[in-house]
């Protein structure tokens, strides 16, 4: 696997992904330009909300909680579509996850530094966000799990995502440092390739895998649980943590498969991210689909049949009242379109997945307004109907947000190739392996002629 | 070097130097974001602050909330010089310490920010809102300059001096000027409120005057109209009572009813709401007598001893005032009628009472009286638990002085052939000045009240104010009225000035309240008192009838009269040390409430209560020179018929036919804003729509089937017209108002008196009712008018 | 999961403060709410931040009508906070801004508060509030400021203290007096009850089983606001019959 030997044949081979380590072309340029405006648009914005205060957004009395926390559940779900996927997959020994799991990764880096954005600037009182750090943080509060869940998950993301880039970073440093030798030098750690090397990396990011499930899997249960365990009618609710987990797992496959598609358009990757790959996330993000279907069927019908006032109340709200198109909406996006095309199996074209993708990313943004908004402005005592609009300030944000997702991901496409070339030659090595191990047909006939000489006899 | 070759090998282009410039910048970009931001973080984020301006002694002063004219007792709490809470004062019996919402925005009042700082005068046009300011001796001069100039000119009558709720001996000086400059019109709001009411009792029982009411030991009430719990006066005291019917008795829980045409908070906490249309209370107080009279539980006793009239009132209410009747003419069914009379009658002591002034109609006076019989007919007059009449300090009387006389008539023509009872007709005035009749008004003092925007037909008052060549306001923040000034002579809020104040018809004990400054003038304001005085002693002759520099000097003066009579709360050993002491606390009361003292409770020439108002002809002949009959003809009360003179049912006189005005307009109060004085602060708008959940500004409660009927949904903009005007107001959906109607209540729609008041949404209902009167008691009919509703095309 | 700090007041002997409002009693005049608002620096605001339901009120007034004309039922309820045991938001604070002070009551350090608002979310009274905005009090109503109650900043969430800083200084002056607080007097402490004239209002101390409140809460009228949520709330209501 020592991909010094080939140097030369490696880098023409995988041209795609180290060709744009050498330079970006002007398009790559004028989309990080652009990106910037939203970017310092948003940072305006909450300029805006620091000096003037919270009131500049939507947010009211009842109605505590909006658009920022909704983003920071969307965007902390979009992770898994990284780190769990390329962990399940690994541990699964899924071989077509090669070309994927280093993308993946960076998406679920990317996102938990945007949605960890989202609620920092919900804070009141930002200046104090180290209180939550230094000693003062109460145990006892779901926003202290969360805190550690997050900041645990981010943590171990980046390593995850760094120590698989080892090689390649390795392989950099040797034969197309460029302006970044220094860095790739120091990055690539005194990496050799040497089998004890080999073993240990591979070690390490095996048993990370493992660990990685469950830490991702308590991530999104201790953000469920910031609702789940308030007493609010339909957030005080046992299957909030697994539909959380669910929801995340259906809307981060969802972006995985839409910024697969668009590297391989834009960056000419069609010889990694082959339709195989995608069709095989469309029939999982159609499991997913089902599964989305029976956890609100869950949720909702539990809801209806008891019929408590106070739940009910929101029940109404969502599905009958101000909240009617936002809801219906939800199950358009997330049901009725993700299904249409993810049924058929002629459908699961890239296009089309990318489309439904789309929806399902919609779908699930409507799926957290849901869960936040119409709670709050049903509150158990008669105080009236709340309402809340979000105000441009929190829109710019949120723009600013997804520009940034965007933003970080392409920062690394300059620096880091995308796509793990030395997890791919390994594969490509073990399946070599393989197909010399297994017999030649002639061999197989007589063998298995033998076989039956032996049995019979 | 090598870089270089390869990619020329692989022809890929070299972006370096671009590229850094490129990231730099980006870098720089972000990076001064991050900066700019971070720095917002670390300045603009503060502690909470724990210390500020008020820092000093801590020091109390008793003084008398004046928002509203009941005159509850205040405790001021002071640090400093900086008044930071105003609390109840406990010595004071009226409110035991207690207080409303809108005593609590005193504070508010005190330091409103948009407060006239001083004298000013108009430049300009009228209504521009040009101002100059200008001294308290220019003022002084050129007020005595103008009122000299006219009273030369022997037009002294043409001073109008409209005087609001003028508390205490603010409304007697002012009574005293115009007495002694030779003017007979000083208004009142009275007509607007309670003049019904008291006219019924001046014919029933003598006085002129409100009743008070044992609350604390009645068992049964039924209120007529009004809204006890918001609009009652004094309203803390029926505040405190409601809990003491309800809580105060172990054995007894006292049972309320309110009857009236909307369903008010009052209408909530009572145990029961009588949905009634306007004007028909006397109707239905008459039925209830009737189930008395004839099932023999009316107080025999009572009735001989202390009653006249009561065969023939008798006569009539078994005659016309059947239950079906009355259910007729009111639409409360005949059995609630007869059920309703049994409990009255079976649950003593009780009181009917009158709802306060605004749910009149134009059959007030005869509606007053009917209740006032119910009472009479249950013997509830001056009892434990009923109905008694309230008794005043004694002060000391006025220096003799030569009072010129005054030979022409007052301008609203109260006490004469057209409103016999009344003593003045404030909502009436604007057509007088209209059309010079009797005569022009030349000047207008404008105190206390705000006539622009408080009285029905408002839009009249404005074109009368526009009219009046000189005009001084003595508002303390330019309201409606003040925009119509020629001088701004801006009073001092009451907690910056010495003020007596006697609370209305109460508790029945004899109780005046002293208010002392609670902090030095914030500005160059002035006692109006003082400048009145100050005038006064420029004015030729008029010395002698207020022989007194300063208004504090009056009201010691006249307060001797209290410690002469050596009774009461106060016993010193010395007029100084009485005054001291009423000081320290704040309020005088007198002996407990006697009851039986027939020569004071009922004052009619005859000696009792009289079913048969034998007053109302005298008087009426008194007014006409001899005609009397013509008068009652003339106003519409059955002159020469057997029952004139009896407590009877007429239809209100509705302005607006039923046919292009189908819905009755029900102006209404609640209690942030009851007779307020403080429209400019923000706290009482954030509690001002308790019911409908709103605040800052009012709308218009429709029944939901008279909605639909007209096709228009909760929240939609609509427009009332009656044929005064229009108005254009968001409409509610509300259960508790009575298909037919159209509820609004009053405060909406300022369009001046300062930041807060300008800012409050809405429409003002008084701007389109018509000014109609009962005849004899001169009282403004505020629901006497009739609307129609429909949507605002194009808005909202 | 009663707050060990209220726990412990109950062991030490120390006060519990709970309150009792008797709804037949409650006229439903908003004098707490005002009285509150004065005593406790409550920032002012205007129709547009009522509009958009930023009013701050500690203890409000709320009101439920149901029926159709003319069979309208209400009621009318003023709503302090209830200073639960279990307060849910006391749970949920991620750094403990918010607790129950030695005396049980629910308080909160402005000082810590990160405006997170999980307690305002968490309260099934709706009871808390939050400051959208940094507080003005346009010249020359800042003197009006009570000097014993700190202005809070933007940023932070804020409530009903049982008037706390009254209650301390009323207790030290009896302590200088060398007796108790009689239940008169603990009655009026908080500004809500100080002011109400109809007396509807009850405050006192739930450790001693012969005040007031303790009497009042065993009374057959009495209950508590959404009690099966298990909030344990101190303050109790009697209703109207």
């Amino acid at each position: 696997m020592d991909l010094n030997e080939n140097a030369e044949e490696i880098l023409a081979k995988h041209d795609p992904i180290f060709k744009p380590l050498r330079g970006m072309g002007w398009r790559y340029w004028l989309t990080m330009t652009l990106l910037l405006i939203p970017i310092l648009w948003g940072g305006y914005a909450y300029y805006l909300q620091v000096s003037q205060g919270l009131g500049v957004t939507g947010l009211n009395r009842p109605v505590f909680w909006g658009m920022y926390i909704v983003n920071f559940v969307f965007f902390i779900a979009i992770s898994y579509g990284g780190t769990l996927t390329s962990a399940i997959l690994r541990l699964a020994h899924a071989e077509w996850r090669r070309p994927i799991t280093r993308l993946a990764e960076v998406i679920t880096v990317c996102a938990l530094l945007v949605g960890s954005f989202n609620v920092i600037m919900d804070m009141g009182r930002p200046d104090r966000l180290w209180e939550l750090f230094a000693g003062r943080g109460r145990i006892e509060s779901p926003i202290l799990w969360d805190v550690i869940a997050v900041n645990a998950y981010l943590v171990f993301s980046i390593v995850y995502l760094y120590l698989p880039m080892i090689p390649d970073i390795a392989f950099l440093r040797d034969h197309q440092p460029g302006h970044l030798g220094w860095l790739y030098r120091i990055l690539a750690a005194g990496w050799t390739g040497s089998p004890k090397q080999v073993h240990r990396l591979e070690k390490v990011v095996g048993g990370m895998a493992v660990f990685m499930i469950p830490l991702a899997i308590s991530v999104h249960t201790v953000l469920a649980w910031i609702f789940g365990m308030t007493i609010q009618p339909m957030w005080h609710s046992t299957i909030l943590g697994p539909y959380f987990v669910m929801g995340a797992i259906y809307s981060g496959l969802a972006s995985l498969i839409i910024a697969m598609a668009i590297l391989r358009k834009a960056m000419h990757l069609e010889g990694y991210l082959k339709l195989v790959h995608f069709q095989n996330f469309g029939k999982i993000l159609l499991v997913m689909t089902f599964t989305w279907l029976y956890f609100t069927i869950a949720e909702y019908l539990t809801t209806f049949y008891g019929s408590e006032p106070a739940h009910i109340a929101v029940f109404n709200a969502k599905l009958y009242g101000e909240f009617a198109p936002l809801f219906w909406g939800q199950v358009l996006f997330c049901l009725v379109i993700p299904l249409v095309i993810l049924l058929p199996p002629r459908f699961r074209t890239i296009p089309l997945l990318v489309v439904a993708s789309i929806s399902v990313n919609i779908g699930m943004w409507l799926e957290r307004v849901m869960i936040v908004v119409p709670t709050l402005t049903r509150p158990r005592l008669p105080y009236g109907i709340a309402t809340y609009s979000p105000s441009f300030i929190e829109w710019s944000i949120m723009l600013a947000c997804a520009a940034w997702l965007v933003f970080f991901f392409m920062l690394f496409l300059r620096f880091f190739p995308i796509i793990s070339v030395w997890e791919i030659e390994e594969g490509e090595a073990l399946e070599r392996e393989k197909a010399n191990a297994v017999p030649t047909p002639e061999l197989t006939t007589q063998t298995a002629s033998t076989q039956t000489a032996t049995l019979t006899s | 070097m090598e870089n270089n070759e390869e990619k020329e090998k692989s022809g890929a282009p070299d972006y370096t130097r671009r590229e850094f410039v490129a990231l730099a910048g980006m870098g720089v970009a972000v990076a001064g974001m991050v900066g700019v931001i971070g720095n917002a973080v670390v300045t603009n984020f503060q502690e909470a602050n724990v210390s500020y301006a008020a820092a000093g002694e801590e020091t109390w002063i008793k003084s008398v909330c004046q928002i509203c004219p009941a005159g509850c007792g205040v405790n001021v709490r002071r640090v400093g010089d900086n008044v930071v809470k105003v609390e109840g004062n406990p010595f004071h019996r009226l409110n035991h310490g207690r207080l409303c919402p809108k005593a609590q925005a005193s504070t508010q009042v005190l330091y409103d920010p948009d407060r006239l700082q001083g004298p000013m005068q108009r430049v300009g046009e009228r209504g521009a809102g040009q101002w100059e300011p200008i001294t308290w001796e220019e003022a002084r001069a050129r007020v005595v300059g103008e009122l000299d100039r006219l009273r030369t000119a022997g037009d002294a009558h043409t001073l109008l001096f409209l005087k609001g709720h003028a508390p205490g001996h603010m409304s007697h000086l002012i009574d005293r000027f115009c007495q002694a400059y030779g003017t007979p019109n000083v208004a009142d709001l009275g007509s607007q409120c309670t003049s019904a009411e008291k006219a019924a009792h001046l014919l029933n029982q003598g006085w002129y005057d409100t009743s008070a009411y044992d609350w604390e030991k009645t068992r049964y009430v039924i209120f007529f109209g009004g809204s006890f719990l918001e609009d009652w006066q004094p309203q803390v005291q029926m505040l405190s009572a409601y809990s003491f019917i309800r809580r105060g008795r172990p054995d007894t829980r006292g049972r309320i009813i309110q009857v009236g045409p909307r369903l008010s908070i009052s209408g909530h906490k009572a145990d029961e709401w009588i949905p009634i249309k306007p004007g028909m209370e006397g109707a239905l107080a008459l039925g209830l007598a009737h189930v008395i009279i004839k099932e023999n539980q009316h107080d025999l006793a009572f009735i001989d001893d202390h009653t006249s009239g009561f065969e023939e009132f008798s006569a009539l209410v078994l005659e016309e005032y059947s239950p079906e009747a009355v259910a007729e003419i009111t639409g409360v069914p005949a059995e609630t009628i007869k059920r309703l009379a049994r409990e009255f009658a079976g649950s003593r002591p009780a009181i009917a009472a009158a709802g306060q002034g605004l749910g009149a109609s134009t059959n007030a006076l005869f509606n007053n009286a009917a209740i006032n019989a119910l009472n009479a007919v249950m013997g509830n007059i001056d009892v434990e638990g009923g109905v008694l009449k309230q008794r005043y300090p004694t002060f000391t009387e006025w220096p003799k002085a030569t009072l010129p006389e005054i030979e022409q008539p007052r301008l609203d023509g109260a006490g004469g052939p057209a409103h016999p009872l009344a003593r003045c007709v404030y909502h009436e005035l604007p057509d007088h000045i209209l059309n010079d009749d009797p005569y022009p008004v030349n000047a207008l003092f404008i105190y206390d009240c705000n006539p622009a925007f408080d009285s029905p037909g408002a839009s009249r008052w404005r074109e009368a104010l526009a009219k009046i060549p000189f005009i001084v306001s003595f508002a303390s923040v330019a309201d409606e009225s003040a925009v119509y000034a020629d001088l701004l002579l801006p009073d001092h809020t009451y907690l910056e000035r010495l003020m007596d104040v006697t609370p209305p018809a109460g508790m029945g004990r004899a109780m005046v309240g002293l208010a002392s400054p609670a902090s030095a003038p914030l500005y160059d304001t002035r006692h109006t008192g003082d400048f009145l005085l100050e005038v006064a002693s420029d004015l030729e002759g008029m010395a002698e009838a207020l022989p007194w520099a300063t208004f504090e000097e009056l009201v010691k003066f006249r307060f001797k009269g209290v410690y002469d009579s050596g009774q009461g709360s106060i016993q010193a050993d010395s007029y100084d040390e009485f005054w001291q002491i009423l000081q320290e606390r704040g309020v005088w009361e007198g002996l407990r409430y006697q009851y039986g003292q027939w020569d004071e409770v009922l004052t009619t020439p005859s000696g009792s209560f009289e079913f048969q108002m034998e007053q109302l002809a005298e008087i009426a002949n008194n007014v006409s020179d001899g005609d009397g009959e013509a008068v009652l003809a003339a106003l519409g009360i059955g002159a020469g018929t057997e029952r004139a003179l009896l407590p009877r049912h007429e239809d209100p006189v509705v302005s607006g036919d039923e046919e292009n005005y189908p819905l009755q307009l029900i102006p209404y109060i609640v209690l942030p804003d009851a007779a307020n004085r403080a429209p400019n602060a923000p706290a009482l708008w954030n509690i001002y729509g308790l019911l409908m959940k709103e605040g800052w500004g009012n709308w218009a409660e429709l029944n939901p089937e008279t909605a639909h009927a007209l096709g228009i949904e909760d929240e939609e903009l609509i427009w009332v017209e009656s044929p005064e005007g229009k108005i254009q107001i968001k409409a509610r959906l509300y259960d508790g108002a009575m298909p037919g109607a159209i509820n609004i209540p009053l405060g909406g729609g300022h369009t001046a008196g300062g930041r807060w008041a300008s800012a409050v949404s809405g429409a003002n209902p008084a701007d389109i009712v018509t000014p109609l009167s009962d005849p004899l008691a001169g009282s403004a009919a505020w629901l006497g008018t009739r609307v129609k509703v429909y949507k605002a095309e194009g808005n909202g | 999961m009663i707050s060990s700090s209220a726990e412990q007041g109950e062991e030490n002997g120390r006060h519990r403060w709970g309150m009792v409002i008797d709804l037949d009693k409650c006229t439903g005049c908003q004098a707490c709410t005002l009285a509150c608002q004065m005593e406790n620096n409550v920032p002012i605001t205007g129709p547009e931040e009522f509009e958009q339901g930023r009013t701050i009120f500690f203890t409000e007034v709320f009101t439920d009508l149901e029926g159709e004309f003319p069979y309208v039922e209400g009621v009318v309820v003023p709503r302090p906070c209830l200073h639960c045991d279990n307060a849910p938001c006391v749970r949920v604070c991620p750094v403990g801004a918010t607790f129950h002070n030695e005396h049980g009551a629910v308080v909160i350090d402005y000082d810590a508060c990160i405006g997170c608002r999980f307690c305002t979310v968490a309260c099934p009274y709706t009871a808390r509030s939050f400051n959208y905005y940094t507080p003005e009090f346009p010249s020359p109503l800042d003197r009006a400021l009570n000097p014993d109650v700190p202005v809070r900043p933007a940023g932070v969430a804020e409530k009903c203290t049982f008037c706390f800083h009254r209650v301390d200084k009323a207790l030290a002056r009896a302590a200088e007096e060398g007796r108790e607080l009689t239940n008169s007097e603990l009655t009026l402490l908080p500004a809500c009850n100080q002011v109400c004239p109809a007396s509807a209002r009850y405050f006192g101390d739930l450790n001693d089983p012969n005040s007031t409140v303790s009497h009042l809460q065993r009374s057959p009228r009495a209950f508590y606001l959404l009690e099966d949520l298990g909030t344990e709330s101190k303050v109790a209501f009697l209703r109207s019959e």
